[in-house]
């Protein structure tokens, strides 16, 4: 999906009692995905947010864009996935 | 190739469906250690307890995800054909659930060689409870 486990909880400070959550991903095959050609991926964080759950505890959340680019440099693809932390939750 | 006709596809068209039958903790465990994925939730039932997620392994939300894409290439007859997949994860899959997917076609447009039908598609655990909710784009061959 684009970035390691551990990449992510570090990124994202993650502590003992924290909780990873997959929240979403959304994943767009916008060209021709040919065998025997060479592909670039770039990535970024698009969006970073935080909310108060009802029981009190916070949710951060991470959307991380990581496009796959053909050799000619045009976008073949992209997958966008929200991930979330459930802090404190030990 | 095999999958559905374009002159068989319309609003309201359902996806064949499919049940993955008991979810195998060997499974997760085997994808915890494919994808690199650290997150105790797969394979510690004492992380699992403690985040308050319950007393079971908790499946890899692309795995449940991969079940819907299964059932979205068995209905195209092609990997290729799925032009986008959007999921929104409402609810964990454990293992020892057993996994309905499905989906409905919500659109249908004229394309180059083709149609490309947008639908709605969902993973359901047989207690009822919904865990993934998304749609997805398939291009049909005409």
């Amino acid at each position: 999906m684009g970035i390691a486990v551990d990449e992510l909880c570090e990124l994202a400070e993650q502590k003992a009692g924290d909780t990873l959550l997959f929240g979403g991903v959304s994943i767009a095959q916008t060209g021709d995905l040919p065998v025997d050609t060479d592909y670039r991926t770039t990535a970024a964080i698009t969006d970073v947010g935080t909310r108060t759950m009802r029981d009190g505890s916070t949710l951060d959340s991470v959307v991380v864009l990581v496009s796959i680019l053909g050799p000619d440099d045009s976008e073949r693809g992209s997958v966008t996935s929200t991930y979330l932390f459930k802090r404190g939750t030990a | 190739m095999s999958g559905a006709l374009t002159g068989d596809v319309a609003v309201g068209t359902e996806l064949p469906g499919r049940t993955v039958h008991g979810v195998a903790v060997d499974h997760i465990a085997v994808m915890a250690l494919v994808l690199q994925d650290s997150n105790p939730i797969h394979w510690d039932l004492d992380a699992v307890r403690s985040a308050g997620l319950g007393d079971r392994e908790i499946n890899q939300g692309g795995s449940t995800l991969a079940y819907i894409q299964a059932d979205l290439v068995d209905w195209a007859g092609s990997r290729s054909a799925v032009r986008s997949l959007t999921a929104r994860f409402s609810a964990n899959v454990f293992a020892g659930d057993d996994v309905l997917v499905g989906g409905t076609v919500t659109a249908v447009t004229a394309t180059d060689g083709g149609v490309l039908a947008s639908c709605e598609v969902w993973a359901d655990r047989t207690d009822g409870v919904r865990a993934i909710t998304g749609t997805a784009e398939v291009f049909l061959r005409g």
